[in-house]
């Protein structure tokens, strides 16, 4: 008798979970208590081992999926080699496959009501579809994991009217689309193949940085009031004080155009509390910190991430570049304590060191301001009526207009450039 | 009209006896009997194994959420240990080991985190309150019994348990006044594990020591190495006998520290720092105190080999008995509590039968 193990609700009410890894494959012989897989909710990333000792017949899940509680994850033969009777139909994915015939908005109920077996939703809305006389099963969720809201009830009230079906039937007839695509972009992550009426498409559902990432840009998009304002600071003078530092140093640690941009705007941020800030929309207030911890925006093998550096301005120039060497070593071995990641005060993005002079970062929320480093690059100059060759470096900041306005933005840009165009400032201070 | 510093009259101390290496301090090792001594060292692996089948369980969907108490076997065993069968424990939660040396049977415990009420039922006989996971809940219940030992003129005492958020929470407080201004034989024992889930120790008081809070209440507090079993022992066999002999309540804090999540439904990794539990896992209890075990040659390879595989078929057999009785009614939620049971709840079994008949068993929530 083949046996299932169906995924357990990991947490306290966790609906369902993403598989990270799966750790067995179809066929192999598994001990109890061996991990099955590695899965993450959205509370924690856990190991599952597993109930029963035999064979893994089936393996229902793969990487990337979301699977719901209570769904069958791995099928075990006892071992004593009798077959797996009747396979179980593919498990419902959340991830809804993509319907070819019609628009996705009247694809959806179908599929939905198909699959569910009960409707996720808080209690108060199953309280709010009893008072109104709704089965719940019936309504298209919209929520996270298809939950039903308050919305979709009220909207289902309002009858299945026009919009979806009206959608499904001036839908137009679906390309035909050929069997095989043409080209095949190299590399996609896994996720479920389908076709829109386009061509062959991939659907790959979000892992938790990407959703994390995706929720912080939109509520710094549309919270803070984006202003981006550029210069150029002329580095020539510090590129050749710094070239003689690593020398004299032996490049240890080594000193690179970040670290006295990190030096610079540290000092800045001092005389400019205004960008050392965050904007407390309900409690009416500007709060302002009187702590420098400066985020650094880097490109990891999970996505973008920014650790932060503490209290960055009682570091000394030696401190800083051990500290954003410290970050790179985290970065190359995807080492980093969720707690070196919190509590920014502001944030640097250097995405010049990809290429590029212009940018307009998105505030780090809830921050009030980024500063974007564009590609330093050798340009002629008119300096005292002669040409001259500069190295310069684009400075972009954005900052939300609400705390600040931008004659302060063109002071704070100014007094960092202050510091990278003549070096000899940072004995100062 | 003068001012001048008030002296108070409780004291408070620091005890540690057993060193971080299993490293003793003669003068002050309580020199146990073997018999007690490894009893001790039993328990605490007891519940370090339990600890782990139950964190599997979880994760495989057999219990409900669990909460470990990995690091901090030798602060709760050691504490009990000193308990006679006539004395109370009012425990909390992560104290897995003193329900087993009290005599519950590991299913039982196994039945609790299962979400079976069976779980909270004490053996016949044995003085304990169940698992209480409320925070704080313990104190004045622990106080309310420790008043009836005193009305009745009984030469027993009460052990209380809770955590460093607890002693945060009011109860926490009405229970310690109310113990001191009756003057009542109870010990309050607080597993200062350093996180109330995501709280950290230093973010919970102001306060030093958490076992200073006793001398506001007019009785002596002790904070005492929780990892170091001798120490825990020896603070909470010195607060027993002296509430027993009618000398009041007293504060043990133990310092000590939670090596796993708060439950299965957390990951500390979001809140606390690796290196912290790596300078921990240093300090477990049972290493350090099979160390010294081993030095008084109270123990050897061979006994702790036994005693492993005694523990490993310990466990394997509670979950069986724990598997092979999981096929209760969940109807009986209502039977317990009521001669008759009001309306409301007669439409709740209702509708709770009728949810089972149309989702059936074993997927309730």
């Amino acid at each position: 008798m083949p046996r299932e193990f169906t995924l357990p609700d990991l947490g306290e009410g966790i609906a369902e979970a993403q598989i990270i890894r799966v750790l067995v494959k179809e066929g192999d012989a598994i001990a109890e208590d061996q991990y099955l897989m590695e899965v993450e909710t959205d509370k924690a990333a856990v190991e599952i081992p597993s109930p029963f000792a035999g064979v893994a017949s089936r393996v229902h899940v793969k990487e990337g999926d979301t699977v719901n509680v209570g769904e069958v994850v791995v099928t075990f033969d006892n071992g004593d080699g009798s077959a797996p009777a009747a396979k179980k139909p593919e498990v419902a994915k959340t991830a809804a496959p993509a319907a070819p015939a019609a628009a996705p908005q009247a694809a959806a109920p179908v599929a939905a009501s198909a699959q569910r077996t009960k409707a996720a939703a808080a209690p108060v809305v199953r309280k709010m579809a009893r008072e109104m006389g709704i089965d719940l099963d019936a309504v298209t969720g919209t929520g996270p994991g298809g939950r039903v809201t308050k919305d979709d009830l009220t909207s289902h009230a309002a009858g299945p009217a026009a919009a979806p079906v009206a959608a499904a039937a001036s839908a137009p007839a679906p390309m035909p689309v050929a069997t095989k695509p043409l080209t095949e972009p190299e590399d996609l992550p896994p996720g479920t193949d389908g076709s829109d009426k386009w061509g062959h498409i991939r659907s790959v559902p979000l892992n938790q940085i990407r959703k994390t990432i995706a929720n912080q840009m939109a509520k710094a998009a549309f919270t803070a009031v984006h202003v981006t304002h550029g210069d150029e600071a002329d580095i020539t003078q510090l590129d050749r004080l710094r070239r003689n530092l690593n020398e004299a140093t032996g490049g240890d640690p080594k000193l690179t155009a970040m670290t006295f941009v990190v030096r610079a705007v540290a000092l800045a941020l001092k005389r400019h509390p205004a960008f050392n800030a965050s904007f407390d929309e309900q409690g009416s207030q500007i709060i302002y910190k009187k702590y420098i911890n400066l985020g650094i925006a880097v490109d990891s093998q999970r996505g973008l991430i920014v650790p932060v550096i503490r209290d960055v301005d009682r570091l000394s120039m030696r401190g800083i570049a051990h500290a954003l060497r410290h970050i790179a070593d985290q970065i190359r071995t995807n080492q980093f304590a969720i707690e070196d990641l919190r509590g920014g005060t502001f944030t640097i993005t250097n995405v010049g060191a990809f290429g590029g002079t212009f940018n307009t970062p998105i505030i780090n929320h809830p921050e009030v301001a980024i500063l974007g480093l564009g590609r330093s690059r050798k340009v002629p100059c008119i300096r005292k009526g002669q040409l001259a060759e500069k190295l310069i470096l684009p400075l972009n900041l954005s900052f939300d207009h609400r705390s600040t306005d931008g004659a302060n933005a063109a002071r704070f840009t100014r007094d960092i450039m202050t510091y990278l165009e003549t070096p000899a400032m940072f004995m100062l201070d | 009209m003068p001012r001048k510093p008030i002296t108070v009259k409780p004291k408070l101390e620091y005890l540690s006896i057993l060193d971080g290496e299993g490293k003793v301090d003669e003068k002050l090792d309580p020199k146990l009997d073997a018999d007690l001594a490894v009893k001790i060292y039993r328990f605490m692996v007891l519940a370090r194994r339990m600890d782990e089948r139950c964190i599997n369980m979880q994760r495989q969907g057999r219990i409900g959420t669990y909460g470990p108490c990995r690091g901090q076997e030798a602060a709760h065993c050691a504490a009990s240990v000193v308990m006679e069968k006539e004395d109370w424990i009012v425990p909390a939660f992560r104290e897995p080991g003193s329900f087993f040396m009290r005599g519950w049977p590991l299913e039982t415990i196994l039945r609790f985190w299962g979400g079976y009420e069976e779980g909270c039922q004490p053996p016949e006989g044995v003085n304990d309150l169940p698992i209480a996971v409320p925070i704080a809940s313990q104190t004045p219940h622990a106080t309310g019994i420790a008043w009836g030992m005193k009305i009745r003129g009984a030469k027993q005492a009460v052990l209380c348990y809770c955590g460093d958020g607890g002693t945060s929470e009011g109860d926490f407080h009405e229970g310690m006044n109310f113990a001191g201004a009756f003057d009542l034989p109870v010990v309050f024992f607080v597993q200062n594990n350093h996180w109330a889930i995501s709280i950290p120790r230093e973010a919970q008081t102001r306060s030093e020591t958490i076992a200073q809070k006793a001398i506001a209440y007019g009785f002596d507090g002790i904070q005492v190495d929780g990892n170091d079993p001798l120490a825990v022992y020896v603070a909470t066999k010195e607060a027993v006998e002296k509430a027993r002999a009618g000398g009041g309540p007293t504060l043990i804090e133990a310092v000590t520290y939670r090596l796993s999540m708060h439950t299965t439904a957390d990951d500390p990794t979001k809140y606390r720092s690796q290196a912290e539990v790596t300078k921990w896992e240093k300090l477990d209890p049972i290493p350090r105190y099979q160390k010294y075990l081993v030095k008084r040659g109270m123990l050897d390879q061979q006994t702790i080999d036994e005693i492993e595989e005694d523990v490993k078929a310990e466990v394997a057999a509670a979950e069986e008995r724990y598997e092979a009785a999981r096929d209760v009614d969940p109807l009986d939620c209502f039977d317990y509590m009521y001669t008759e049971l009001p309306q409301e709840l007669v439409e709740q079994r209702q509708e709770f039968a009728e949810a089972i008949e149309r989702e059936g068993h074993g997927h309730g929530h």
